[in-house]
C-alpha cells in the first residue's frame, strides 16, 4: 500500500469511528429527551406521585430481571434494555389512559403492579427499595458475581409482590374510603 | 492506595445504573423534605379506577349527562369552566356533602371531584387540588361512563 492510500484509509477510519460516535451521542440525546417528555407528561397532569412509583418500579424489576437472566444463563442483558424494558410494562396503563382514553381497571396490576402498588405501604419507598436492589443485583450480575445478583434481584421481585400483595383494596363504597388522611398537598389555585 | 476493583474500568452499563439510583433517590428525598405523604389520601389520589357505584341523595347528574361535582371551599369558586360542555358541571362548598361525598378536607381548600353518570351514580372520587389543569383526565373518564355507563 502506497503512503497516499495509507492515508486515505487512515482519514476513512477516523471518520467512521466519529460518525458512530455522533450516533451514540444522538441516541443517548433523544433518550433524556424522552425521558424528560414522560417526567413532564406526568407532572404536567398533576400525577409527579405516579411517576415516582412506575418509573422506579419498572426500572428496578427491570434491572432485577436483567440480573437473574444473567446469573441464571450467563448471557448479559444491557442496563439500558432492562430499564427501558422494564419502564414500558410499568406505564402500559398510563399510555392506554393516555393514547386509548381507558381508565385504570384493578386487572391492570399484572403490569408491574400499576395498581396496588398505589394503596401498598410505604408506596415510595418499596419502589426506591425495588430500584436499589434490582440495580445492585445487575451491577452484582455485570462483575459475575451469580449468587449476590440471584440474592438482590430477587429481592426486588420479592419487595413489589409483597406490597402489592399487602396492599388495601381500591374502595368500592365510599364508606370506603379513610378520611383522616392528607391529600396530595399540590398547587392550590385561586382561579379569581 | 487504591483498590484494585477501582483500577479497572468498570463493566459496560454500571456507571448508568448508579447514575439513575443517585438522581432517583435525591427525587425521592425532595419528595420528602417538601412534605409530601408516602401515599398521599392512603395512595387513592388520581387513581383513575372507576370503582364505584352508589347513588348519594340529593345528588343528580345534570340534564341526564355524566357529571363532574367539584367539592371545594368558597375562596376557590372558579369563574371559568374548563371542562368540555358534553359533561354537567357542578361547584359545590357545601360542608356536609362533601362529609357524604368522602371529601371533608374539602371545605378547607383542599378541593376534590366526584364522578356522576347518567344514571347519578357517583363512580369515581378523587382529591386534586389543581383540578381545573386536569380537564384531559377528567374527560377520559366521563367520556367513559358517556360511552360504556
Amino acid at each position: 500500500m502506497s503512503t497516499g492510500q495509507s492515508v486515505r484509509a487512515e482519514q476513512a477510519r477516523w471518520a467512521d469511528q466519529g460518525l458512530r460516535r455522533l450516533a451514540v451521542l444522538a441516541a443517548w440525546a433523544g433518550l433524556t429527551v424522552l425521558q424528560l417528555g414522560v417526567a413532564l407528561a406526568y407532572a404536567g397532569l398533576g400525577t409527579w406521585w405516579h411517576w415516582l412509583l412506575h418509573q422506579l418500579t419498572g426500572w428496578g424489576l427491570g434491572l432485577a430481571a436483567a440480573a437473574l437472566v444473567t446469573a441464571a444463563t450467563g448471557r448479559r442483558v444491557p442496563a439500558v434494555v432492562a430499564l427501558l424494558v422494564g419502564q414500558l410494562l410499568s406505564i402500559v396503563p398510563d399510555l392506554l389512559f393516555r393514547y386509548a382514553r381507558m381508565p385504570h381497571e384493578p386487572s391492570m396490576d399484572l403490569w408491574l403492579g400499576h395498581i396496588s402498588l398505589h394503596t401498598g405501604p410505604s408506596p415510595v419507598l418499596v419502589s426506591l427499595g425495588a430500584l436499589l436492589l434490582g440495580g445492585w443485583g445487575w451491577i452484582a450480575s455485570a462483575y459475575g458475581r451469580r449468587l449476590p445478583a440471584t440474592a438482590l434481584g430477587t429481592g426486588a421481585l420479592v419487595l413489589v409482590t409483597a406490597a402489592c400483595l399487602l396492599a388495601r383494596p381500591v374502595p368500592e363504597r365510599l364508606a370506603d374510603y379513610p378520611t383522616g388522611t392528607e391529600p396530595l398537598p399540590g398547587r392550590v389555585m385561586n382561579p379569581r | 492506595m487504591r483498590l484494585p476493583v477501582l483500577r479497572r474500568r468498570p463493566p459496560h452499563g454500571v456507571l448508568l445504573v448508579l447514575l439513575v439510583q443517585v438522581l432517583a433517590t435525591g427525587l425521592v428525598v425532595g419528595w420528602f423534605a417538601r412534605g409530601h405523604a408516602s401515599a398521599p389520601d392512603a395512595g387513592l389520589v388520581q387513581l383513575d379506577v372507576l370503582s364505584l357505584s352508589e347513588p348519594v341523595p340529593g345528588l343528580e347528574a345534570v340534564d341526564g349527562r355524566p357529571t363532574m361535582v367539584v367539592l371545594t371551599c368558597p375562596e376557590l369558586v372558579p369563574d371559568r369552566r374548563t371542562l368540555d360542555a358534553a359533561y354537567g358541571l357542578v361547584v359545590s362548598t357545601d360542608p356536609a356533602l362533601a362529609a357524604s361525598l368522602a371529601l371533608p378536607r374539602a371545605p378547607q381548600c383542599q378541593s376534590g371531584y366526584v364522578l356522576l353518570d347518567a344514571a347519578s351514580h357517583v363512580r369515581y372520587r378523587t382529591y386534586d387540588p389543581s383540578w381545573l389543569d386536569h380537564a384531559f383526565e377528567q374527560e377520559v373518564l366521563l367520556g367513559h361512563l358517556a360511552h360504556h355507563g
